[in-house]
């Protein structure tokens, strides 16, 4: 595992590449959840992009924009800046390992940032989105965003992070029809916790409008929300699996 | 490649006997001053360098900005750092871990004194880590498990406790469970085998930290506590510590904050403002 900066000097990007232990014609970026949910994810990312970097693939695994190890503040970025980050994630994986094409693999909110992204490129062949995001306002719900009382500031906090007017906009506005399902590569919407049901509107958006969209349920822990203590880390290992064994 | 985040560098540090270690190095945009010590901000838990709530990504540019090196790292099988080959306890592994930190921090800065800094597991790792590593000078505790309990303690705990409504839906059964409470006759803590321990609860015996807190201060090592009521069974009043350990904490170079608004992990920003303003200030000094 190779960690490095990358991008403009304006907006550095932290990121992890890992070249495929033989082979090498595939590669796939990978795009976190956002806030806590990255946190308690990334030992599964590490894990997922271990397992496809020993079937062969090029991995590269990357904080957006505000979050991780990347430049400037979570307060600070939103969806456009984060959809402008995974298309430079994409052009640096296919400069390191000269493919023409690669795939995105996202979770959560990433997920539909890998959507929206993958919509805007002609060199994304194929797309997991695990566990989407299907509800925007229900997310925001979830993450227990509530509106910030410091000062004059306005935005929204939950789980320590900050969210802006527009940021909060751009969450609330997503719903299962957000991402228009023409142009959409092979697509695998995976869902491993809590009713399939929850997916099926996304799956059946996409399916009708034309996209090779297939819906799977593996069940499996739901990594973004639960911690472990020092004794032991879980992680979604099943789902993991199943990913590299549909994209292969 | 560094990246540049006004007014620091940021590069990223891969290092250790088989260079499975990964952290970021922050760097001033000018040139420290000599002799001044670097800073090693150490992983929680499972979480990985950069902290909850990106706290020591925000620790250490706010470091930098002051002219301080800081290195945040993966211990060993944590984020992005690889897992010790070699069988060992934890408590080994992490202090080779932090040797390897030093040691990479000395043959890249030239630096010869450290100041360690920890959340809870972390905070456990980097005060004993001072222990045995004499080129540490200082270390930053936060919310460190320990051997804080008195009787003071419970009494807090028990008041707190009373003064909430939902606590008197059993009065018979929660007034026995105050009862021993208040006697001390509580539930023995988790050990992991290391000292480490779950739920805020110690194995580690008051007499023995208070030994090595003098063993520390005797050194010349400069400790600093920053405590929350977070893990409520750990720590919930002000003056605490000085209860706990009343010779230690009256010596020059030991001090202690308590951060009542804030949670174990620092989610409202004020609190992570707070308490990063009041490690800078601690570690400038």
């Amino acid at each position: 595992m190779n960690p490095f900066f990358f991008g403009s000097s304006r907006r550095q990007l932290f990121g992890a590449y890992d070249p495929p232990r033989e082979g090498g014609r595939r590669g796939a970026v990978l795009c976190y959840p956002l806030a806590r949910e990255y946190l308690l994810a990334h030992p599964t990312f590490r894990h997922l992009a271990r397992l496809l970097s020993s079937s062969g693939w090029h991995v590269l695994r990357f904080d957006y924009y505000g979050t991780g190890d990347s430049a400037g503040d979570f307060e600070d970025a939103g969806r456009d800046l984060w959809l402008a980050d995974i298309e430079t994630a994409i052009d640096e994986l296919k400069d390191i390992s000269q493919l023409a094409r690669v795939s995105l693999i996202g979770m959560r909110y990433g997920a539909v940032l890998a959507a929206m992204a993958a919509r805007r490129r002609r060199d994304v062949e194929s797309l997991v989105l695990w566990d989407p995001v299907p509800d925007g306002r229900a997310y925001l719900s979830e993450l227990g965003v509530t509106s910030r009382t410091e000062g004059a500031s306005s935005g929204a906090e939950a789980d320590g992070a900050v969210f802006s007017d527009r940021l909060l906009r751009e969450i609330q506005d997503t719903t299962a029809t957000s991402v228009p399902p023409q142009g959409l590569p092979r697509t695998l919407v995976l869902g491993t916790c809590g009713p399939i049901d929850a997916f099926q509107a996304l799956h059946t958006h996409l399916a009708t409008g034309g996209a090779d969209c297939s819906l799977e349920h593996v069940p499996d822990v739901p990594v973004w929300r639960e911690e472990w203590g020092r004794g032991g880390v879980g992680m979604a290992v099943a789902a993991a699996t199943r990913i590299v064994t549909w994209m292969s | 490649m560094d990246v540049v985040t006004a007014p620091v560098r940021e590069k990223v540090a891969v290092f250790g006997e088989a260079r499975g270690l990964v952290g970021i190095l922050t760097l001033p945009a000018s040139e420290p001053p000599p002799g001044a010590p670097c800073v090693i901000l150490l992983s929680t838990g499972i979480l990985h360098r950069v902290g909850s709530n990106r706290l020591w990504v925000t620790l250490a540019r706010a470091l930098g900005a002051e002219g301080i090196v800081t290195l945040r790292f993966d211990l060993s099988g944590i984020g992005d750092s690889e897992r010790r080959r070699e069988v060992g306890s934890l408590r080994e592994s992490v202090e080779r871990d932090i040797a390897e930190a030093i040691t990479y921090l000395h043959s890249t800065q030239g630096a010869d004194h450290f100041v360690l800094v920890g959340l809870c597991s972390g905070a456990y790792d980097a005060f004993h880590a001072a222990l045995g590593e004499t080129r540490v000078i200082g270390a930053v505790m936060v919310d460190m498990p320990g051997p804080f309990q008195t009787w003071r303690h419970t009494a807090h705990h028990l008041m707190a406790r009373v003064l909430r409504p939902a606590s008197w839906r059993d009065p018979v059964r929660k007034a026995a469970l105050y009862a021993r409470e208040f006697l001390g006759a509580r539930q023995p803590a988790h050990d992991h085998g290391d000292g480490y321990v779950v739920g805020g609860r110690s194995s580690v015996t008051r007499e023995q930290m208070g030994a090595e807190l003098g063993q520390l201060l005797g050194r010349g090592v400069k400790l600093h506590f920053a405590f929350t009521p977070g893990i409520e069974t750990n720590y919930n009043h002000r003056t605490q510590f000085r209860h706990t350990f009343p010779l230690a904490a009256r010596h020059p170079a030991l001090s202690y904050d308590y951060f009542p608004e804030a949670d174990h992990v620092f989610s409202a920003p004020s609190s992570r403002a707070q308490l990063i303003n009041a490690i800078v200030t601690w570690i400038r000094r």
